[in-house]
């Protein structure tokens, strides 16, 4: 697997990655941090957040009696508007991935595919409350198994809200079958998502290094640190490859 | 070191989990609503006991109606969301009117206890919302368009009835034809209730099989018209739905 702690040299996704890209005498990033995310993946994951946060609070607007009340007319373009940013959501982050950094994304993929056992007694721990009690976890890789689950969530549940989204943006020739059990469906998974969202923030502004991992999805990279405490294996992996 | 014990027991489990919830996404597609229907209606009003439950029936004066079958005590509006374009006056019956007007020869203006006294059709039916929710066997009771039409005498020529809210700004229409089917009726109980404020009160226009848009809320009149000499359109159709109101 290509190593990235050298290969991002400070221009993200537009380095080429693995150990012959960077040259000896600039190490990739300031001694003490490791590149975590490329600008490949901030950005996708960025805009998904963006988009995610405005289809929320539109969807929730026509979902609230009053407001749905209050747009009269405009609801309608209203929900027309909510559609075109729920299929941004969908389309626009993976395309600007594909585009910038097709191989890291096919990487990241392969990542959060393959579990070992670490990753699966880490996942059952962390069910039964270890991490939060702060207790010994088993070495991870660079995405620990919650983050894993939490992708692949996040990934089914866009291709949820595509489908009955799609549905509920042509329901006038669908019928009411489908409409119908498509809004249930649409509805129910934006529970979901937000119960998720709000875990996800949770863990940013509660968890003892949350900020550091969000700090990390904006900078691209994280304290060594922080890397051999929580991410052992990506960390060892990364330090085999280092060119000082 | 630990990268040398990789790959020893790896197994694909983010794809098979990815694969398993998008068939727990199918199975909840299909069957959740059963499971859990409110996600998508809005609360109701106070619990009633409703009586009745014929399919379509009608009685002369007003009568009431009791085919001797109890539906579950429930609210009368369960499952209805409430969507309205403009809040109307409130119900007051001693002021309240009807007029049906227009390219008829015998204009009418009743008042509640006038409407009330003509014969009365109840009808229960399922109803659709074109946002994806409805609500089924919903029984509503009313004056068919038809007695309507036959006592104003409507002209040959006329092809529509627009109908008016009093909210100021909604109206929909029905072609002659449309208006003349058994089932459409305006409305002033909904499951053995007289019409919530919020749901139309005193009357509602109900055109069962089409989308709830054509349900006119709070009609106050009924224009009878010819579409070639007086072209109009309905509140949603300006917006883009269809006149037709089709349920697919």
């Amino acid at each position: 697997m290509p190593g990235d702690t050298a290969a991002a040299a400070g221009s993200g996704a537009a380095a080429p990655e693995g150990p012959a890209a960077a040259p000896a005498s600039t190490p990739a990033v300031p001694l003490g941090r490791i590149r975590r995310f490329v600008l490949a993946e901030r950005l996708s994951h960025w805009l998904y957040a963006l988009f995610f946060v405005v289809a929320f609070v539109t969807g929730l607007v026509m979902w609230i009696p009053s407001t749905r009340a209050a747009l009269e007319g405009a609801r309608l373009a209203f929900s027309q508007y909510h559609g075109y940013v729920g299929t941004a959501m969908v389309i626009l982050p993976l395309l600007l991935f594909i585009l910038l950094d097709r191989r890291r994304l096919f990487r990241d993929v392969r990542e959060i595919d393959r579990w070992d056992g670490q990753d699966r007694r880490w996942l059952g721990l962390a069910f039964r409350g270890h991490t939060l009690r702060g207790r010994p976890m088993p070495p991870q890789g660079r995405f620990n198994a919650g983050q894993k689950l939490n992708v692949v969530l996040v990934a089914a549940m866009a291709i949820g809200f595509a489908a009955s989204g799609g549905i509920l943006m042509h329901k006038q020739d669908m019928s009411a079958w489908l409409v119908t059990r498509a809004l249930w469906f649409h509805s129910f998974l934006a529970v979901v998502a937000i119960a998720l969202f709000a875990g996800h923030l949770a863990h940013v502004f509660v968890t003892k290094h949350g900020r550091t991992y969000l700090a990390g999805m904006v900078r691209g990279w994280i304290p060594e640190s922080l890397a051999r405490e929580r991410h052992e294996r990506w960390w060892a992996e990364e330090s085999d490859r280092r060119v000082v | 070191m630990a990268s040398d014990e990789k790959h020893t027991d790896e197994k694909n489990i983010g794809r098979r989990t990815f694969l398993g919830l998008l068939v727990a996404g199918v199975v909840a597609f299909l069957f959740g609503k059963d499971v859990l229907p409110g996600l998508t209606t809005g609360s109701s009003p106070t619990a009633t006991t409703v009586a009745g439950g014929g399919s379509t029936s009608t009685t002369a004066g007003g009568g009431s109606e009791s085919t001797g079958t109890t539906k579950p005590a429930k609210s009368p509006t369960e499952g209805f969301r409430i969507n309205s374009v403009k809040p109307a006056p409130a119900f007051d019956p001693a002021t309240w009117k009807l007029t049906v007007d227009g390219l008829v020869a015998a204009p009418l203006t009743l008042d509640f206890a006038e409407l009330t006294a003509l014969p009365q059709t109840t009808v229960v039916r399922d109803f659709y919302c074109v946002e994806g929710w409805g609500v089924d066997q919903v029984e509503w009771k009313g004056v068919a368009l038809s007695e309507l039409m036959k006592r104003a005498q409507v002209d040959p020529k006329a092809t529509h009835l627009l109908f008016h809210s009093s909210d100021g700004v909604y109206t929909d229409s029905l072609t002659i034809e449309q208006a003349g089917f058994e089932d459409s009726l305006l409305v002033h109980q909904v499951n053995g209730v007289q019409l919530p404020h919020d749901m139309g009160q005193p009357l509602r226009l109900i055109y069962p099989g089409h989308y709830g848009y054509k349900y006119v809320k709070w009609v106050e009149r009924v224009e009878v018209l010819d579409i070639k000499e007086s072209p109009f359109i309905g509140y949603w159709e300006s917006y883009g739905y269809t006149s037709e109101a089709t349920i697919h």
